[in-house]
């Protein structure tokens, strides 16, 4: 089942960010979308997410037409820091938990003692990687059909990079999709099942990673030095 | 919208500490002039004034503040990505600014109301006639109610007005984030567009009004029958009911753009 579906999506600001991108993302995939900073990742993924809406084209959730109703499904990891400053960890959890059905409390829990992260930090005390953990902590502590985590690996020192791909990996399933934005290609290839190359706004290759691989001769790294070089 | 109103306090309770701490200290501190008596009486009507305008401007400025801020920060995403409608969220943020506003009148009535008392007490030979003269200018009377119940149905009008400016104010900062998103200088754009919307909804109002006698009532206003006192409790009616429809107006557009059409 197409869980995301755009078809001809655009966002303009005073030029286009993001411009006629159609894309399908399945159950049970992990995509990546791979480009260079200002090649409109974060802009499609915040249109998918419910944050910005679109200039034109249009978007499909689960089967239907995108409406605040649809981030019921969307788990969305920002790649900004976006938790209220008054807030400790502990009430970073009891938000998520009283406004998503799909939350799971002890989950939370167990990623914030795996990330060694304490229930009693006020979010203003958070470095710049601690405050990175816990977002990943509350994006990947529910169980929501689509995920999409916008540059998960910023901030993350290379220690917890392993820690953080290994979440994601035991969080994708049959059941849901992964759409992940990098430009770290070199951490991401090993985990994704799909990749959708994103330049200036537009998509300019998409499709299976081995398909991509066999069909270039060329590992997703070099393919993705040869596009955006 | 339960749970949007409880975070709406829970990002507040800090602030709603301070300030109700800060308003016992001031009343405290009127209360002392007033017991003291001589040069401490007029720190206490100073005072007094501080807590009145402060009290009164501290719902307005603490919703744009809150309001304005969750557009301008990141901290908007936490609400904003939550599978609430923009009638819910702009209705829980009105709700939180409205029961802040009932709360802060009540705190200022209460104030004013003590140091009152106290002053009756020690010195009723000038409160009295004081009290005399404002009942004699007041048209309870004339409108054929308790004064209790004018002093009531003026409230009403005036919290009607506030609510309505608040309401004002939240559309002017999701016009400004809609229109133009990412400039600089966005809350001067949210404050041209308050006057903007201000002058046009005041222009309706006076049409309104002008329809329902308001005008011929004005010229008639200096023959001993004042028609605009004996009327008056018409054009508070009329003025309830068209603040309550801008509210509404103005809810229903926030909350619209809000789901279809404002970028975070």
């Amino acid at each position: 089942m197409d869980y995301v579906r755009t078809d001809g999506l655009s966002k303009k600001f005073n030029k286009y960010a993001v411009k006629d991108a159609s894309i399908t993302l399945q159950q049970g995939k992990i995509y990546g979308l791979l480009g260079p900073n200002g090649s409109g990742k974060s802009t499609l993924m915040k249109m998918v997410a419910g944050l910005f809406h679109p200039t034109g084209g249009s978007i499909q959730i689960m089967g239907r037409p995108a409406s605040y109703k649809s981030k019921e499904f969307v788990s969305f990891m920002p790649t900004e820091s976006y938790f209220y400053n008054y807030m400790d960890i502990k009430t970073v959890g009891k938000y998520h938990s009283d406004f998503y059905k799909d939350f799971d409390a002890a989950e939370f829990d167990s990623l914030i003692s795996f990330m060694q992260l304490e229930p009693k930090m006020k979010i203003s005390s958070l470095s710049s990687g601690m405050a990175a953990k816990l977002k990943l902590a509350a994006a990947m502590a529910r169980n929501a059909k689509i995920f999409m985590l916008d540059e998960p690996l910023n901030g993350i020192d290379l220690v917890a990079r392993d820690l953080v791909l290994s979440s994601i990996i035991r969080k994708a399933g049959p059941d849901n999709v992964m759409l992940i934005s990098s430009h770290l290609i070199d951490a991401m290839e090993g985990i994704l099942d799909e990749v959708i190359f994103i330049k200036e706004g537009e998509i300019v290759l998409s499709g299976e990673a081995e398909g991509i691989r066999e069909k270039h001769n060329k590992s997703i790294v070099d393919l993705y030095k040869e596009v955006f070089a | 919208m339960g749970k949007l109103l409880k975070y709406e306090f829970l990002r507040r309770k800090t602030f709603l500490a301070v300030m109700a701490i800060v308003m016992v200290l001031l009343e405290a501190a009127v209360l002392f002039g007033i017991y003291k008596g001589g040069n401490w009486l007029l720190a206490s009507v100073a005072l007094t004034s501080v807590i009145v305008i402060g009290g009164l401007l501290m719902p307005l400025i603490d919703c744009i503040a809150n309001y304005y801020s969750d557009y301008r920060n990141k901290h908007g995403y936490m609400i904003f990505l939550t599978p609430n409608s923009g009638y819910a969220i702009i209705g829980a943020k009105a709700l939180a600014s409205m029961i802040i506003l009932v709360g802060m009148l009540l705190v200022v009535a209460g104030s004013v109301f003590a140091s009152y008392r106290l002053a009756l007490s020690i010195y009723p030979e000038v409160v009295n006639p004081v009290i005399e003269s404002m009942k004699a200018q007041f048209p309870a009377e004339m409108l054929g109610i308790s004064p209790a119940a004018a002093i009531a149905w003026f409230s009403g009008a005036a919290l009607m007005q506030y609510m309505y400016n608040i309401m004002l104010v939240m559309l002017s900062i999701t016009l400004a984030k809609t229109a133009l998103p990412g400039k600089q200088f966005n809350a001067i754009f949210a404050l041209l567009f308050y006057f903007g919307v201000s002058m046009a909804v005041e222009t309706v109002n006076s049409i309104v009004l002008a329809g329902s006698g308001f005008v011929g009532d004005m010229i008639r206003a200096v023959s001993a029958d004042n028609p605009l006192l004996i009327n008056v409790g018409k054009y508070l009616i009329v003025g309830i009911v068209m603040y309550l429809i801008w509210m509404a107006v103005s809810y229903v557009v926030s909350s619209i753009l809000v789901n279809r059409r404002t970028d975070l």
